[in-house]
């Protein structure tokens, strides 16, 4: 039994814009810090601003403020495109979304096909989570499926926080419709009767958006379909974790929680529960109208199908590219036409919770196991160059800083261990006197902390000192 | 299932936590926001162990799998675990209290602590708990023990990661809606939340053994003395059923020890005023008004109410007293006030009103059984169960009526069912009926063992329909080989009959069964004496018709509410009521003529029987306490010409008494008889 809606003038501490926000926001996150010289005065306004705010989903145009409105290069570079086509001319109204297609796949699988053949069909696609976490989307759907309990929900993620990504903000900014066909149909196959929609509060128009496709789509479809709930954010990083997530959305404070039991078993209201990415759903129409199959071909490895990157405002095309999995690093660099200002000195792909890779490490191909072998983390495809005007360091203080201030504060490494990081990168390397600390802090954030966010922030930190160690690591 | 830790084999009944797994067998894992009471928050991770195959995991929410292999302590480990607590201490001012954070500090060899302390941080505004934030090392077992068992909000978390503090309720404990259980003190791993009157008047000095009368479990429990005065009262072991470890226990004493309404001297009723008088005139004229009672009325002049917390030397008084000096019954306990239709069930049926076995037994269980809201009116036994439960050492089936036993034991039940309370009867009645339709029972045995087993099959199978569905219930206490079944009887019972029919049901060569029924409001201690004693009705009768002269009131008045409303209406017309209390009350405060000052069980020497049975001796050992109950009453039998021995020989004779009586009565191989 869960107690939900605790007291609200507590639980509004956790957030950092749950009260008030300046007019104009200036963002502090990593995408900008790395371009910051492109718009010297914004980062300085980002600098002074209190809260900070983190990553406006602008990266394309960094350093970014609320109150500018350019739009990203968006493009396909996959033989089938699955996402991207619903992005090219922009906003979509219901209208366009149908003339493409759209709804037909809701349409087919309601009709034609069981709910056990639905996950069939995600099971044969082996697509996997978008979210970061990369878990089989057809093995997360049959888990809730075969509960006993009938109460169940699924709810859509669409709190990107992570800087440099803004994949999610564009697909419900220009087809909002996609991911809510791709979340009915997960609805339905695991037997949800309500849609959570969460959105974070950086991405206003994405909010209208959506809530426009939710009302608008009510008169249209003549199905009897679950309700969905949009749920706006109020300022936290942490709580796009799919548990903290869920605490949210009962009234708690975002925490995460100890896994197992896992959402799918225990989730919202202590229900079954499936999370899923929005760019993980906005491929289930693609799936369900040409087949698990179909969708398998594309891609490689274990990393099937297409994904959506995501390129900083440093690369002279910076944007959104379709990929198929198995692109190799050095190719979406060159996509990205280069740099604006320096020589790309590395990448920052799935940032903040994954490690740096080097210009010698961009043979490797875009894929889950892939990155993770280099060390690194495909995230949500958010790829940040940096060139010789960042040092690894100071990048490392950013990363670290960011997390600290976003961290929970429930287990004891990240709460005090990303902290104490924090103050002794506060000067842009670490003494060597300070290394076996490091060391220390870092290994036991990854050993030992509850979620993601922790864990993440020590291998941030062992990843760094294995491959910037000699510039990172001053003598006294 | 078999676990492998640090490299030995070791088997296990019920999927259990490893943390709970490694303890058992002995292996500490140092924790701090683990707590038994609590379901799992691990966030702490200090209980860090290193499964086999796997990495590094919290041991408090893993659940052991049969062929694993854990490692409780390795050099990975140890520094995860070291590194963690060194962070907690950096924050954290001097060591000083021996509390489970200092130790776990000690043990690690850390002395860090010396963060600054920031007087904001303290807040004395609550007169049971003193605040100091700046101990706190956020392991939020105050917040989760506050919402989870208390049922309330007080504690509250503020503001996020290494900015999250803790405060209560409006920002002053104080003038929260905080209920002073001070489930938060129990939990506290690091003194930030402690109980004001250790730090008013500081760690004890000393301890001593005596027993907790606060209910009829009689738990023996460890009291801290700090000058000379209570201040703190300790579990008297770290096992299930050493017990003494519950709230009520640890807690309301003080609400008698330190009360403002406190009795030091006897006091007199003159002109409707309670005035100062002499203690050696006092017992004479206590036992005037007795000899008056008797010569007016005979011995039906003379009554006496005792309650069910007194020690067995003064029950033996009392007996003397009304027995042999008075020469009659005239004897009321809250006993036999509350229970007495019950009463004769239990005689009638196997022949006593006790527990089968010592609680201590119960932790020998396979399979155990709770009916009724035990964890209210016996929380240490409650207690107790739960842990058995989650410690894997038995199966628990949990027959639940109120909100509160759904919250506590349904957590650690491996079979819940609701229901209503009008419905326990037909439950088991089902249970009884599958028991024996699916061959569970050993008829053979019961033929031999009870009086009226065809009789009884013949019911159960023709004329008594099965209503729940309790299938799961009876697979577990059918596998059982040896099953407690305890229940929580109450006055309005309607179940009883079925519950002792399940009892009988359960024994067999291949099964123990052991029944332990819980008074709820009253306890069996003065039963003892008193069984068959009489009723309220019968109280207020003889009140009414003036044949009651003296009545004499002993102990604190623990009745329940409905019938307290009936006796002091009845005792208007009683001439001379003598009180023996620790406090003043509503009794003494309106209807005595003469209250003497009674002592709390802190103060008292003696020996309590447990309601199973077990004895249990309270050395008082508190300065200035010598003069006690026993003495106040050896002075009024020795004014009335009666003379008694030393507490030493009252002792021996009671003992005596009880081994032939209570153990003989217990065993004498009466068969059962089925009560349907
Ligand atoms: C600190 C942290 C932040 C996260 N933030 C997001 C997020 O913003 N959006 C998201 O989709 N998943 C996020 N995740 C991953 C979610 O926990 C979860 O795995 C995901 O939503 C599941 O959906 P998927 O299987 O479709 O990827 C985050 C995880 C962690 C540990
Ligand atoms: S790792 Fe950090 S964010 Fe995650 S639960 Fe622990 S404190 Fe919270
Ligand atoms: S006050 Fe005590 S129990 Fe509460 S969070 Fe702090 S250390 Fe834990
Ligand atoms: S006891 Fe397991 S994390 Fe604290």
């Amino acid at each position: 039994m869960v107690r939900i809606n605790l007291p609200k003038k507590e639980v509004n501490t956790f957030y950092n814009a749950a009260d008030t926000m300046p007019e104009e926001e200036y963002c502090s996150g990593l995408a900008c810090y790395v371009s910051r010289n492109l718009k010297k005065e914004f980062w300085k306004k980002a600098m002074a601003q209190r809260p900070r705010t983190y990553c406006l989903g602008k990266c394309y145009s960094s350093p970014s403020s609320s109150s500018t409105h350019e739009k990203p290069i968006i493009e396909v570079r996959s033989r089938k495109s699955v996402i991207g086509r619903y992005l090219l001319k922009g906003e979509l109204t219901l209208k366009d979304y149908i003339s493409l297609g759209g709804f037909k796949a809701l349409e087919y699988a309601l009709t034609s096909l069981s709910k056990r053949n639905i996950i069939k069909e995600v099971e044969k696609s082996y697509l996997r989570g978008r979210g970061g976490g990369g878990f089989p989307t057809g093995k997360k759907w049959l888990l809730a499926y075969n509960q006993k309990e009938t109460e169940r929900y699924l709810i859509v993620n669409g709190d990107e926080g992570d800087p440099g990504a803004y994949v999610d903000r564009f697909i419900m900014e220009y087809s909002p419709f996609l991911p809510i066909e791709g979340a009915l149909i997960a609805a339905h196959a695991i037997g949800a009767q309500k849609v959570y929609f969460y959105i974070r509060r950086e991405y206003p128009r994405s909010v209208a958006r959506v809530r426009e496709a939710v009302k608008s789509m009510a008169s249209f479809l003549k199905y009897k379909l679950p309700k969905i709930v949009v749920v706006v954010g109020k300022g936290s990083y942490v709580v796009g974790e799919e548990t903290a997530l869920i605490n949210a959305l009962m009234g708690r404070r975002p925490e995460p929680v100890f896994k197992p039991p896992y959402p799918t078993e225990r989730g919202l209201y202590g229900k079954p529960t499936v999370v899923n990415n929005v760019e993980t759903l906005s491929n289930i129409p693609y799936i369900i109208s040409n087949g698990g199959k179909e969708y398998y071909e594309l891609g490689f490895s274990k990393s099937r199908g297409t994904k959506l990157v995501s390129l900083n405002s440093l690369f002279k095309r910076p944007g959104i590219y379709e990929f198929e999995f198995g692109v190799p690093l050095k190719e979406i660099v060159s996509t990205g036409g280069g740099l604006k200002r320096g020589k790309v000195a590395g990448l920052l792909i799935g940032a903040p919770l994954s490690g740096v890779v080097r210009p010698e490490e961009f043979d490797t191909r875009l894929g889950y196991e892939e990155l993770e072998e280099i060390g690194s983390s495909l995230g949500h495809g958010n790829i940040i160059a940096f060139n010789e005007e960042s040092p690894p360091g100071e990048i490392l203080r950013e990363i670290v800083s960011f997390l600290s201030y976003e961290s929970c504060g429930k287990c004891t490494p990240c709460r005090l261990g990303t902290k104490k990081l924090e103050g002794i990168l506060s000067k842009g390397y670490i003494l060597r006197d300070e290394l076996e600390e490091v060391y220390d802090i870092a290994h036991t954030l990854v050993s030992s902390s509850l979620c993601g966010l922790g864990i993440g922030a020590g291998r941030v930190v062992l990843s760094f000192l294995s491959k910037y160690r000699r510039v990172i690591v001053h003598e006294g | 299932m078999k676990v492998k830790i640090d490299g030995v084999e070791y088997k296990f009944e019920k999927k259990i936590s490893i943390l709970n797994a490694a303890r058992k067998v002995g292996i500490d894992i140092p924790t701090l926001c683990y707590d038994r009471r609590l379901s799992p928050n691990a966030s702490c991770r200090l209980c860090l162990v290193k499964i086999k195959g796997k990495g590094i995991v919290t041991s408090c929410t893993t659940p052991i799998e049969d062929g694993m292999e854990v490692v409780t302590d390795d050099d990975e480990v140890r520094k995860a675990v070291r590194m963690n607590l060194r962070l907690l201490s950096s924050r954290y001012p001097k060591p000083a209290l021996k509390k489970r954070f200092d130790q776990l500090l000690e043990r690690y060899g850390l002395k860090e602590g010396g963060g600054a302390i920031n007087r904001e941080e303290i807040d004395d505004s609550h007169p049971f708990i003193y605040v100091d934030m700046n101990r706190c090392i956020n392991c939020y077992n105050c917040v989760r023990v506050c919402e989870d068992i208390a049922g309330r909000l007080v504690w509250r978390i503020t503001n996020r990661g290494a900015e999250s503090r803790i405060i209560a309720e409006g920002g002053s404990l104080g003038r929260s809606s905080c209920i002073s259980c001070r489930a938060c003190v129990d939990v506290c791993p690091s003194g930030a939340i402690e109980d004001a009157m250790l730090v008013k008047y500081g760690t004890p000095e000393r301890y001593y053994w005596s027993v907790c009368n606060m209910c009829s479990l009689a738990c023996r429990v460890s009291v801290g003395v700090s000058r000379n005065k209570p201040v703190l009262i300790r579990p008297a072991g770290e096992k299930p059923l050493d017990a003494g470890g519950c709230l009520k226990g640890r807690y309301i004493w003080e609400d008698a020890f330190y009360s403002a309404e406190r009795l030091h001297y006897p006091l007199i009723r003159k002109g409707g005023f309670l005035k100062k008088v002499d203690i050696k005139d006092a017992i004479g004229i206590a036992s005037e008004k007795i000899r008056e009672a008797v010569k007016e009325q005979g011995s039906e002049g003379f009554g006496l109410i005792v309650s069910g917390r007194l020690t067995l030397e003064e029950y033996y008084m009392l007996n003397i007293l009304s027995r042999e000096v008075i020469g009659s019954d005239n004897v009321w306990n809250s006993f036999t006030l509350c229970y007495q239709s019950i009463l004769g069930e239990f005689m009638n049926s196997i022949g006593s009103i006790w527990p089968s076995i010592p609680y201590k037994e119960i932790g020998i269980s396979d399979s155990i059984i709770v009916v009724g809201d035990v964890d209210s009116y016996h929380p240490a036994l409650g207690d107790a169960i739960r842990e058995l439960s989650l410690q894997g050492d038995a199966r628990l089936l949990v027959v639940g009526t109120s909100p509160s036993t759904e919250g506590f034991m349904q957590n650690a039940s491996d079979v819940y069912i609701k229901v209503e309370k009008e419905r326990i009867g037909g439950l088991f009645n089902c249970i009884n009926k599958r028991l024996v339709e699916e061959g569970y029972v050993d008829l053979d045995y019961l033929r031999g063992a009870t009086e009226n087993l065809g009789e009884y099959l013949g019911v159960i199978n023709g004329e008594k329909s099965c209503e729940n569905n309790a299938e799961k219930a009876v697979e577990m206490l059918g596998r059982g080989r040896n099953v407690s079944l305890i229940f929580e009887v109450e006055p309005w019972y309607e179940s009883t009959k079925e519950l002792i029919d399940t009892y009988i049901l359960l024994n067999g060569r291949e099964r123990r069964a052991n029944i332990v029924p819980l008074f709820e409001e009253c306890d069996l201690v003065d039963a003892f004496y008193i069984l068959g004693g009489r009723s309220i009705d019968d109280l207020a009768q003889k009140a009414k018709e003036r044949e009651l002269k003296t009545l004499m009131i002993v102990g604190g008045n623990i009745l329940r509410p409905a019938i307290r409303e009936r006796l002091l209406s009845s005792l208007r017309d009683v001439d001379f009521i003598i009180e023996i209390v620790p406090t003043l009350d509503y009794f003494s405060r309106y209807y005595a003529s003469l209250v003497f000052p009674g002592r709390t069980y802190l103060e008292k020497r003696g020996h309590y029987l447990s309601s199973d049975m077990t004895i249990r001796h309270a050395p008082s050992s508190l300065e200035g306490t010598e003069f006690q109950e026993f003495d106040l009453l050896k002075g009024i039998l020795e004014a009335l010409g009666y003379s008694v021995g030393s507490m030493e020989e009252v002792w021996n004779v009671v003992k005596e008494k009880i081994r032939k009586n209570v153990i003989a009565k217990n065993n004498s191989g009466k068969k059962y008889k089925f009560l349907f």
